[in-house]
């Protein structure tokens, strides 16, 4: 036996080895920190977290946790694309819960797990146009809202990312520098090798800072965003992923929607949903190929009149050209920055009695957001 | 009845059942010797067994069945 | 805890070096205390359940035994069995049955926990009270060697189904572990993890995909998931079988095989030799035959019902569901087909000795669709969700979305798991993979356990957990 249990060691020691250097990098960085820590300091803290992490997801459950815990009156519910919405823009409590969901799959889900204590009253709810593409295929392996199991998260991380920590470290997606976590805190307190590496990350409010981008746009068109586009471009040529071509709208996703709407409207809350906007390059290149996208067109009068039925609000937003913005605006082919979300708001607030007396007022200006964003990036603190 | 006498009968059984005339069942004649011989056909075995040699198996003797043996073993004591 | 988890690892581990250091007689305690660890970090309330059933088939046992007439011998037998059924029937269909009569409502209090492993120690238990009755084995007395075999814990969760026959002598035997079998154990563990952490569960996630909305995909697609669950489920259960069983190798017992090489059998009959070994056996021995003792005057018609029984039994075993229903069913009527066509067939291809080559090949191959036609019902939510499934492939449609949403590197890794799994298959079915691999030298079978290992730590799944065979 004590032969058995040397050799396994022995066997067991080079295998252990090979953890060590990803257990630094993720550790040090704070891939590690937990779902629960997470929820604990954007709640607690006043110093502004920028968090991002690189080799995990917990957001659909930290999303959930924190509307449960916060209980706003206001939040603004869909995909990362709606994660633009801050708690400047309101005068009443709010929480951005964008990524709780990535279809219309969990609409109801969402509410059912709100009981009535943590129900928000007004939910702004962004609607991504291929949610009603019924040839989009949308694989969400893990149950919704899942909780990490605690404590064994950082050993499930570990051992399902250990590889690629290596072949990132190799070419060079992250550096050492970025494991020192003096060096990380310029204005924000920088969690995560995303937020240390893009600096880009979740605010304690739940929307989302592409700090990076709103940085060197200062200087000129920034070049990773153009990038993303014309990844973007390439999957419409190929009639890939996001942009299949589609005909008809989505039974399912209409049916799942509505199913949400008659629930809202039976828990007392007031929803105004948008369909959310795509950099206007994008919507040329789909407007060129014509028919393959005609599902498109027929979004808007099928959830105007699905939205009327419940006396809720809908607006279409998908032609960002309308609300004046530019590629600039936006940091690849679907994600806005936050101007462009205010330009949405003013709208909805303008449609809208209860956004309209939910927004700050004075209304928040564009640059005046931007300007406090540019300046936190150089100072050590920042209040928002 | 006496053993060999049991086994001859039972070896024209087998040869007729599993339609091979050049059959020869030895005392350790198992199922995997014989083709055919299996879990389906097992009972088509017993059946035929039991008419001709007249006589009644119960579950228990047939599930302690290794061999064919022991088959001849229950015929000769049961068998007048 | 899950097999696929650090926690059993360790305990493992725990369990193993601890089994070195008791003396040999105290070698029961050492289970019974281990196994019912075990249980509790499922559930103590169940873990009671497990000693109540373990009493009473232990005692049923000694009633058998102790009865003086042919009659009363009977009856003991007859109530044990009937008792475990029972519970068993209670605690695992209940659920079922209570969906059947109030489908969607199911408040919180109707459905209870089904009890882990339930499936396997009753019929572990029942397997042991009519061998006591047939007189295959004499009732156990020693109460605490008894109580070690029921709650044995590297079967508890997906067998294999271990009878008492074989077990109990294993336990009584006096003597260290073999050097030698505690390191085939490990390699046994380690190549069951390789099946199911690089093979089953990365095919899972395309097969779930597949399987939850078929109406998405084009017949290609909708055909490779087919496949890809039969697969699935063999990775995953003889892999999980395998860790079992190399548990089992590390306390010193040798446990029955539950898989050998099923796709390649040549007819139905033989593939359900192959697969699920030791349930197959179960049922064959202790509901076909009796069964067909019963029928044996009723000719082809006897055969014909005792199958449909067995089989729709094995449907059944998995749980009380529409699906399952019709994948016993029709696994029924495939070997009664077979059984009453085999002789016909043989005489054909006696007389066809050119044809009888071409045999080798379509014999396994045909047997293989026909499983893999039955394994969309089992897999299926619902009879509409197969026939979904069926209809899909039918429609020999390639306009909708295909199967390449899966990426090459995953096709990739499991192509190369695939071959390496079933070359292991092939010379552990050949009884050749202990020469083989002590034939290496010593640092050749330490680069293949690294290999083994890396490939594991490297391209394993590590996300989802589910066997698919432990919720039975």
């Amino acid at each position: 036996m004590k032969k058995l249990i040397m050799k396994t060691f022995l066997f067991a020691a080079p295998v252990g080895l090979i953890f060590i250097f990803p257990l630094y990098v993720l550790s040090a960085s704070g891939e590690f920190m937990t779902a629960g820590r997470i929820i604990a300091m954007q709640s607690a803290d006043k110093e502004p977290n920028l968090i991002l992490q690189a080799y995990s997801d917990p957001w659909s459950y930290i999303k959930m946790a924190g509307i449960k815990q916060r209980r706003p009156e206001l939040i603004a519910l869909g995909t990362s694309r709606t994660m633009q919405f801050r708690q400047a823009f309101f005068k009443v409590p709010f929480y951005n819960a964008a990524k709780a969901i990535d279809s219309t799959a969990h609409l109801v889900t969402v509410l059912e797990s709100l009981n009535e204590k943590e129900i928000p009253r007004i939910i702004i709810l962004g609607l991504d146009p291929n949610f009603f593409n019924p040839n989009w295929v949308w694989y969400s392996s893990n149950t919704p809202h899942a909780e990490p199991k605690s404590g064994r998260e950082w050993l499930k991380i570990l051992s399902q990312k250990w590889l690629q920590v290596y072949s990132d470290f190799i070419n060079r997606k992250f550096r050492l520098k970025h494991l020192n976590p003096k060096r990380n805190d310029q204005g924000f307190h920088r969690t995560g090798l995303g937020a240390r590496v893009h600096n880009r990350g979740f605010l304690n409010d739940g929307s989302f800072l592409y700090l990076r981008h709103i940085v060197k746009r200062e200087a000129g068109p920034v070049p990773e965003a153009q990038r993303e586009r014309n990844r973007a471009l390439e999957d419409i040529r190929e009639k890939d992923d996001l942009y299949v071509p589609a005909s008809r709208l989505s039974e399912t996703s209409l049916r799942e929607l509505e199913a949400f709407l008659i629930l809202a409207k039976r828990r007392g809350v007031h929803v105004a949903g948008y369909l959310t906007p795509m950099a206007p390059s994008m919507l040329e290149a789909l407007e060129a190929e014509g028919p393959n996208y005609e599902y498109l067109r027929k979004i808007t009068p099928a959830l105007q009149k699905l939205f009327q039925k419940y006396g809720y609000v809908y607006e279409d937003f998908l032609d960002s050209r309308k609300l004046g913005a530019t590629d600039a605006h936006f940091v690849d082919d679907v994600h806005e920055t936050g101007e462009i979300t205010l330009r949405i708001l003013k709208r909805l607030a303008a449609a809208d009695a209860h956004i309209g007396t939910s927004v700050a007022a004075p209304f928040p200006e564009e640059s005046e957001m931007n300007r406090k964003y540019l300046e936190a990036a150089k100072q050590r603190v920042f209040t928002l | 009845m006496q053993r060999e006498e049991a086994r001859t009968l039972l070896n024209q059984i087998f040869r007729s059942l599993f339609d091979d005339e050049s059959l020869s069942i030895t005392e350790q004649t198992t199922a995997k010797d014989v083709s055919g011989w299996d879990s389906l056909n097992h009972m088509n075995l017993i059946v035929e067994v039991e008419k001709t040699f007249g006589i009644k198996m119960t579950t228990r003797e047939v599930q302690s069945l290794k061999n064919a043996g022991d088959l001849i073993t229950i015929i000769t004591n049961k068998a007048k | 805890m899950l097999f696929n988890s650090f926690d059993f690892i360790l305990f493992l581990g725990a369990a193993t070096v601890a089994f070195h250091y008791t003396p040999y007689s105290w070698r029961k305690y050492h289970l019974i205390i281990f196994s019912y660890l075990y249980y509790f970090s499922w559930s103590a309330g169940h873990a009671l359940l497990l000693f109540g059933v373990s009493l009473t088939a232990y005692f049923t046992g000694l009633g058998v035994e102790r009865a003086a007439s042919e009659e009363g011998k009977k009856k003991s037998m007859a109530l044990g069995v009937l008792l475990l059924a029972g519970v068993l029937f209670v605690f695992k269909y209940f659920n079922d049955f209570a969906d059947f009569a109030a489908p969607g409502e199911g408040p919180v209090f109707y459905r209870i926990l089904i009890p882990v492993g339930i499936s396997y120690y009753t019929f572990r238990l029942i397997s042991y009270v009519v061998d006591v009755y047939w007189g295959k084995i004499t009732a156990e007395r020693d109460l605490a060697a008894f109580t070690a075999f029921a709650a044995f814990f590297p079967h508890i969760l997906s067998g294999p189904i271990h009878r008492a026959e074989t077990f109990l002598p294993q336990l009584k035997k006096a003597g260290p572990v073999p050097y030698l079998m505690l390191t085939s154990g490990m390699r046994l563990i380690l190549f069951g993890f390789f099946k199911k952490l690089v093979i089953a569960d990365r095919l899972g996630i395309f097969v779930d995909t597949i399987y939850a909305s078929p109406g998405n995909y084009n017949s290609l697609a909708i055909l490779l998931a087919a496949y890809g669950f039969m697969i699935q489920l063999y990775a995953d259960f003889s892999g999980l079988t395998d860790i079992a069983r190399g548990s089992t190798r590390l306390l010193g017992f040798e446990s029955p095989k539950n898989f050998d090489l099923p796709f390649y059998a040549p007819n139905i009959q033989q593939y359900w030799r192959r697969w699920h070994m030791s349930l197959t056996q179960w049922l064959g021995d202790y509901v076909f035959m009796p069964l067909r003792m019963k029928f044996r005057n009723f000719g082809n018609t006897g055969l014909v019902l005792a199958i449909l029984i067995n089989m729709t039994a094995i449907g059944l075993w998995h749980g009380a569901r529409t699906t399952y229903l019709a994948f016993g069913l029709l696994h029924g009527i495939y070997m009664i087909g077979s059984a009453l066509t085999l002789k016909r067939r043989d005489q054909f291809y006696k007389a066809h000795p050119l044809l009888a080559r071409g045999r080798t090949l379509w014999g396994p191959l045909i047997t293989f669709h026909l499983v893999i036609l039955a394994s969309i019902f089992f897999r299926a939510e619902s009879l509409s969700g197969a026939w979904e499934m069926i209809s899909g492939i039918a429609a020999l449609d390639l306009s909708k979305a295909g199967p390449m949403f899966f990426a090459k590197r995953e096709i990739l890794i499991l192509a190369v798991g695939g071959v390496i799994m079933e070359i292991v298959h092939y010379l552990e079915s050949k009884g050749r993979i202990r020469g083989a691999y002590y034939s290496q030298a010593p640092w050749m079978r330490w680069a293949v356990l690294y290999g083994f290992t890396f490939f594991i730590l490297g391209f394993g799944e590590f996300n989802s957990h589910n066997f698919i065979y432990f919720e039975f």
